[in-house]
């Protein structure tokens, strides 16, 4: 009986520090992404840079569309299509960098990484702390960015969003955005664990991903356009699906099935990212790279 | 100053001219996945938007605008984080202290940073471009190659004068730096044209466009477009010349005088050496 | 002609509207073919002084030459004249190799190909580096880096080389092997000059021919190590061995907090100059005794910063044993010493008086000026 109770009490111990492990990554996040304290850096990357990305794929609609002549319904469809694309991407692109930027940051910048990783809690709470502080500033530039270049391009280029406040299917809308997270993070999680044993990626692997999740993704143009075998990645990814999801809801379509891709996806990035973690993590540990400073 | 001593500091200078571009050159060997990132990254987005005009039915020439001006990009982003944040980066590892110590040219070592650089990034930037074009049905039409190369060494000259400008900026910005380059990063890519005409655009306003010709890269990719792609000529590019001319005349003696300035306060206030300040 | 001086040199901070003077009227002058011993605690002056005559900073009165030449006037000329060489910091470019970190300095002094090449093989064998010579610096251990340095500051064959610290962080063999290599340096022309600023007050009397004494921006003393030393003929040094009679088990840190405070007690003692914990092991005098622990143990008329917790183990065995150095102004003042002693529930095991050492140097100017003696 006593086994057993100790046994309760160290699960309880171990959750306890699991969840202690999120909400201090989530705390640390909060503090060294947002940055409230510094307005020139709370500007820079939580409005001005996700504005300008999202304003980049407008103008480029702007100027493509006008030099086409395509006509004014499917005109304002599409701008919908790829304006929507641009401003959604900002969440799996700020905290697949976020995460995939963390080893960089805690290793070499403040050499904090070994001090982490030898506490009692494991290095994934902690990781999952930090995607969600990202996600939480992601979703301040997805709703200033939503404004702004909807304002924008309304005004200036007569390109209005076809989003109706009592069509949009809130419930799958709110639903998308956890789910979605979820999955991001662990994608965030992976990238992680490369940056972990390796250490000439580190500042570009987050581009690479990005660059290819925006290109494959369905995010200004739709997947299908791209050539077979490559559309099929497309279709796997949950970034594809977090997108339709959303796309949908906005526009009250049914966005359930979409909403079980997404699902799917997610359930498999997390448990592909859980084995890739555990896996990397003893590589680390034979390989002495938790931390091992790289110089240029 | 006799003409022996003059002499003297011209070939230091040279030397250290030599010196700084070959530690850029060698990185290139060194770190081989440095390139090819800086080549298939701006690939994997500017393919984006050549899908994008092509599911907007766009004319054919603006796949080639979007090729050109992701070749071009490889320069812009070497002068902010190459050139303008160097500076910043040389203090922070400690290198910076070595070249205040020594007798060579502050502005030596820069152009040394600038050639080697501008080395780099044209290699890149043609591969960017060889593998675009293989990638998508795009055509060019080149009729005046001298016209291209003055209006691509002019554009390379005005964009790393305003990199020597900014990274004595940078430098007493301090810490700062990092986040200015990286707030540079995407206005640069709305206002100077990566993906789309600015200049021959009816979209934008006269005022935008004079804005946005501050930026040298603005004049140099709608040049290099006109003359590579529309197959115009040198009379076509006459403004565009005289724009970045202008540009060099303007951005290297103000590089030289921010770099004076920059090195006369970070030595009264004890700047220049320290770490994180 | 001096290599080095300066002319009433002072140096200015402004620190969130505070006014910080690093250095205050700081007069030197080192002559050609000196090595000049620059001691300081942390934040003496040492590094700015440095820092100043390297060109790298302004002083904010005052005047430096280097071979005649103003540092601020003809920082230019100067800067063809002289190298400096600080402890721990980068010495090149990482992804380069041992040998073309040494190419690429020796492009910044615009060395002919023929000269670069002839001195870097000369300083990769002085440096014994040989077998890294085309090894990436980042993958060098820290000794090699600092070799590596080391070897960058001679690159020029500065006529005035500065040392700020060089051998912080080596351990002994890389330590004793730089230090050599100075001494010899110089020794091989007399023409050549370094300052040298170090904590290793034993590195300072090893190597040095002049000591300068530098505290709170002032230099306190400046002469010969023999002669710094023959400056105390009228104060005394000695060991005391004793033992506390009370023998109630204690904590570590409250037997730290204890022995501070009798340290503290004894200092401000009528004859005492400076009091300091002794350690018990044989380590007296040693490298590693350097002025960052002596300023944590030690206390000059209970002046020093008493705010010391140094759980120095080694200092005092469990059983109340205590070893102190203690500098009187006359070996009259023993008995009233040991009185002070037995009074405050000491038993005195032994006293011995020793040789003086450049530590009762430090400690005697550091600690008169902290009295407002000196």
């Amino acid at each position: 009986m006593a086994v057993v109770d100790g046994v309760h009490k160290m699960r309880s111990v171990d959750t306890y520090r699991t969840v202690r492990a999120v909400m201090q990554g989530i705390w640390l996040g909060w503090k060294v992404e947002s940055n409230w304290t510094n307005p020139f850096v709370f500007l820079t990357y939580l409005i001005a840079k996700p504005i300008a990305s999202v304003i980049l794929v407008g103008l480029v609609f702007v100027i493509g569309s006008s030099a086409s002549g395509i006509s004014d319904s499917s005109r304002e469809d599409l701008f919908f299509y790829t304006f929507t694309g641009a401003v959604f991407f900002i969440y799996p692109a700020t905290i697949t960098i976020s995460l995939a930027y963390l080893v960089h940051e805690d290793r070499a910048k403040y050499e904090a990484l070994k001090h982490i990783y030898i506490t009692p809690s494991s290095l994934k709470p902690y990781i999952v702390g930090r995607g969600i502080a990202s996600a939480i500033n992601a979703s301040v530039s997805v709703v200033v960015s939503l404004l702004v270049g909807s304002i924008i391009f309304s005004n200036y280029f007569a390109l209005h969003l076809p989003i109706h406040a009592s069509r949009v299917d809130y419930l799958a809308l709110i639903a998308s955005i956890p789910l979605g997270v979820a999955a991001f993070i662990s994608l965030g999680m992976i990238l992680y664990a490369i940056n972990l044993v390796t250490f000439k990626l580190q500042y570009s692997l987050s581009e690479y991903t990005t660059g290819i999740l925006f290109l494959l993704s369905g995010v200004v143009f739709p997947s299908s356009m791209l050539p077979y075998p490559v559309s099929l990645i497309g279709e796997a990814l949950p970034t594809t699906h977090f997108l339709n999801v959303v796309r949908a809801s906005l526009m009250g379509y049914n966005a359930y099935g979409s909403m079980a891709y997404l699902l799917l996806s997610t359930i498999l990035m997390i448990v592909i990212a859980l084995i890739f973690m555990k896996r990397v993590e003893s590589i680390a540990r034979i390989k002495g790279t938790i931390d091992r400073k790289a110089e240029y | 100053m006799g003409t022996s001593d003059i002499m003297d500091d011209l070939i230091l200078n040279m030397k250290v001219v030599y010196a700084r571009a070959y530690v850029r050159l060698k990185g290139l060997l060194r770190e081989p996945h440095w390139s090819i990132a800086e080549v298939i990254i701006p690939l994997l987005s500017l393919s984006a938007y050549v899908y994008m005009y092509t599911m907007l039915n766009a004319p054919a020439e603006y796949m080639a605008f979007v090729i050109v001006g992701g070749a071009m990009l490889a320069f812009w982003s070497n002068v902010l984080w190459g050139m303008s944040a160097q500076l910043y980066w040389e203090k922070e590892t400690g290198m910076l202290q070595h070249y205040m110590l020594s007798p060579a040219s502050r502005m030596a070592v820069l152009l040394g940073m600038a050639v080697g650089g501008a080395l780099n990034t044209t290699l890149r930037s043609i591969s960017i471009l060889l593998v675009g074009t293989l990638l998508f049905p795009v055509e060019y039409n080149l009729i005046d190659i001298n016209a291209l190369l003055i209006v691509f060494l002019l554009t390379i000259t005005a964009l790393y004068g305003m990199g020597m400008l900014f990274a004595s900026l940078f430098l007493l910005y301090g810490r700062e730096a990092t986040h200015i380059a990286d707030l540079l990063q995407e206005p640069i890519y709305l206002f100077s044209g990566i993906y789309y005409p600015v200049l021959s655009s009816q979209i934008f306003s006269q005022a935008v466009k004079l804005v946005a010709s501050i930026i040298p890269l603005t004049f140099g990719i709608d040049a290099i477009r006109l003359l590579l792609i529309m197959g115009r000529g040198i009379g076509d590019v006459t403004l565009h010349i005289l724009g970045l001319s202008l540009l060099v005349a303007i951005l290297l003696p103000l590089a030289y005088i921010a770099l004076r300035r920059m090195e006369e306060i970070s030595k009264r206030h004890g700047r220049l050496t320290l770490r994180w300040q | 002609m001096y290599a080095v001086e300066t002319v009433d040199l002072s140096r200015v901070f402004e620190l969130k509207g505070k006014s910080i003077l690093a250095l205050d009227d700081v007069n030197i002058r080192i002559s050609k073919g000196e090595i000049l011993g620059l001691l300081g605690a942390n934040g003496a002056g040492k590094t700015t002084l440095v820092k100043i005559l390297s060109t790298l900073l302004l002083p904010s009165k005052g005047s430096a030459y280097i071979h005649g030449y103003d540092v601020v006037k003809y920082a230019k000329d100067v800067r063809r004249m002289i190298n400096l060489v600080s402890g721990g910091e980068t010495p090149g470019y990482g992804m380069l190799t041992v040998r073309e970190n040494l190419w690429f300095f020796s492009q910044l002094y615009g060395l002919s190909s023929s000269l670069a090449r002839e001195r870097i093989d000369m300083l990769i064998k002085a440096m014994e580096l040989e077998q890294y010579k085309d090894v990436r610096m980042h993958r060098l251990s820290t000794g090699y880096k600092q070799r590596l340095n080391l070897a960058r500051g001679f690159i020029n064959d500065p006529k005035v080389l500065f040392l700020d610290e060089p051998t912080l962080g080596l351990d002994v063999v890389n330590a004793k092997h730089m230090r050599k290599y100075m001494r010899d340096w110089v020794d091989s022309d007399r023409a050549r000059t370094i300052l040298l600023t170090t904590h290793y007050l034993a590195e300072a009397e090893e190597v040095c021919d002049k000591i300068a004494i530098i505290y709170k921006g002032r230099i306190v003393a400046y002469e010969t190590p023999s002669a710094l030393k023959a400056s105390l003929n009228n104060g005394v040094s000695i060991k005391v061995e004793i033992l506390s009679n009370d023998h109630t088990p204690t904590t570590t840190s409250s037997s730290s907090d204890n022995r501070s405070r009798m340290v503290e007690k004894i200092s401000r003692s009528s004859g005492v100059l400076a009091c300091m914990l002794e350690p018990l092991g044989n380590g007296e005098n040693g490298y590693d005794d350097d002025m960052g622990k002596h300023e944590k143990s030690s206390h000059s008329n209970g002046r020093y910063d008493s705010n010391s917790n140094n759980d120095d183990s080694s200092s005092s065995s469990s059983n109340g044993l205590t070893r102190l150095r203690i500098m009187l102004d006359d070996d009259s003042k023993i008995p009233d010493l040991v009185s002070t002693l037995v009074l405050n529930g000491y038993k005195v095991l032994s006293v011995k008086k020793d040789q003086p050492t450049l530590e009762d140097v430090y400690m005697r100017y550091v600690g008169m000026k902290d009295n407002g003696m000196g």
